[in-house]
């Protein structure tokens, strides 16, 4: 094919608004996994603040806030509740930090593959630069 | 035989009464006897005078033909022992030939010398050009590495215990749930640890296609410009050649040419041989410082005429 500029522009073009799309619709992913994990915080944290003092105010009542209980049955439950807590907020976060992992790879994706395209256009350019060259080396020389 | 075979009228222009009367020898045996052997002589007279003066008239074109042929033998003769004009044509028709085959065979030459500058002038922008293009892809891939994993890292968010003033204010031990805590990062991290070593291998691949498309860039180069010099020793042979072919062809066209120019002047100098023959003169003899008739010639012509003198010189003077 002849070496037309214009055919690459509009290929950059087209390269450039897939790339700026993908990369809009990781922003959205983006926004919408912090509000999630957000919200999910927030229930979590919530959830157990509300359950927390009750543990406590039920060891107070009982009379069981002496140093044998500490160690014992309400030490136990103490930090089971910690326990629970932290791995309910262990997974949220980790749910979102592998959202977070692979919204960063399609942009890294997305990206290599934008400067590939650019890269493949710019080869494509050349060739057919060459190409052309050619032709037109041996239409002067009289052969074509 | 009819007496009107010999009639007067086809002897036209004769006087019959003029004509000397041969005797016969007879006489007295009847008058009309004689007088018919008379006429019949008379007659017989005539017819032998009109046959005089026709092969009088015979000989007599045959000599002027023969006087021609002498004028012919004379300048052919001449043209034959000289070169002359018949020689020189063909000199001329050489001389021709090879100035067309010159002239053409310059020509060629001569486009062939422009063909050649045009073949090298079209391979040095074709090189230009494609050594433009390749440098310019070389310069773009160099500003514009392609490695979106480089120098990428990820680190997982970390959970504490929010509950741990409260456990201490109620002297709860902590530990345990430090220790969980510890352990639901660690997890956490190991994940964004794998995330990170993909990212890594992710980087290297780049790196390596990076230089991969580098390096097809440059041989890219090198095989176009390769390409390019084998198309111009191509076009610069190929030139030669047609010029080669075509000198060679007006060559052999010329070697043709001057073939049958010899051809012809060979069958030219073959008939004026044979002419010379036919009029008694040996072509491979000296130039003749005369031209008279040959003698047999002359003698056959002479024989003819003097056969007709049976009836003596009187005659002659019928014609």
């Amino acid at each position: 094919m002849a070496y037309d500029p214009t055919v690459y522009d509009a290929r950059r073009r087209n390269a450039q608004n897939a790339y700026g799309e993908n990369e809009a619709m990781q922003l959205y992913s983006r926004f919408l996994s912090q509000n999630a994990f957000n919200r999910g915080k927030r229930d979590l944290t919530q959830s157990y603040n509300d359950a927390t003092p009750k543990l406590f105010a039920s060891f107070g009542r009982s009379g069981r806030n002496t140093a044998n209980v500490k160690s014992g049955a309400t030490g136990v439950g103490a930090n089971r509740l910690a326990q629970s807590r932290i791995d309910a907020l262990g997974q949220l976060q980790g749910n979102y930090d592998q959202q977070n992992y692979l919204a960063d790879k399609q942009s890294f994706d997305s990206l290599g593959n934008y400067k590939n395209l650019l890269a493949d256009i710019e080869s494509e350019k050349t060739r057919a630069q060459s190409e052309d060259a050619a032709i037109i080396m041996n239409r002067r020389a009289g052969l074509i | 035989m009819s007496e009107d075979l010999v009639g007067e009228d086809n002897f036209g222009g004769i006087d019959w009464s003029q004509l000397p009367v041969v005797n016969s020898g007879g006489s007295g045996s009847g008058t009309a006897s004689a007088n018919a052997n008379a006429n019949t002589n008379k007659k017989t007279l005539a017819w032998q005078i009109w046959k005089d003066a026709e092969d009088r008239k015979i000989a007599a074109e045959a000599l002027a033909k023969a006087r021609g042929d002498e004028a012919n033998l004379k300048t052919n003769t001449s043209n034959y022992y000289t070169g002359g004009t018949w020689k020189d044509s063909f000199g001329g028709e050489r001389t021709a030939a090879n100035t067309a085959a010159n002239t053409a065979t310059g020509s060629i030459d001569a486009n062939l010398a422009s063909q050649l500058g045009d073949i090298s002038g079209a391979y040095g922008d074709a090189t230009g050009t494609t050594t433009n293009a390749y440098n310019d892809l070389i310069n773009y891939l160099t500003q514009n590495p392609n490695n979106p994993y480089a120098g990428k890292s990820v680190s997982s968010g970390q959970v504490g215990n929010d509950m741990s003033q409260l456990m201490q204010a109620y002297g709860l031990d902590t530990n345990p749930t430090q220790q969980y805590v510890g352990a639901t990062n660690a997890a956490n991290n190991s994940t964004a640890q794998q995330f990170n070593n993909l990212l890594q291998v992710l980087s290297g691949m780049s790196t390596s296609s990076d230089a991969s498309r580098m390096t097809e860039a440059r041989s890219g180069s090198a095989n176009a410009l390769s390409q390019l010099a084998s198309m111009n020793a191509s076009n610069v042979t190929g030139a030669k050649g047609a010029a080669t072919a075509a000198k060679n062809k007006i060559t052999q066209d010329l070697l043709a040419q001057l073939s049958g120019i010899d051809s012809d002047q060979s069958q030219e100098d073959e008939r004026l041989k044979q002419l010379l023959i036919t009029l008694g003169v040996d072509p491979n003899a000296a130039k003749p410082q005369s031209f008279g008739l040959s003698p047999d010639i002359l003698a056959d012509l002479q024989a003819s005429l003097a056969g007709l003198g049976s009836f003596g010189s009187g005659f002659v003077g019928v014609r």
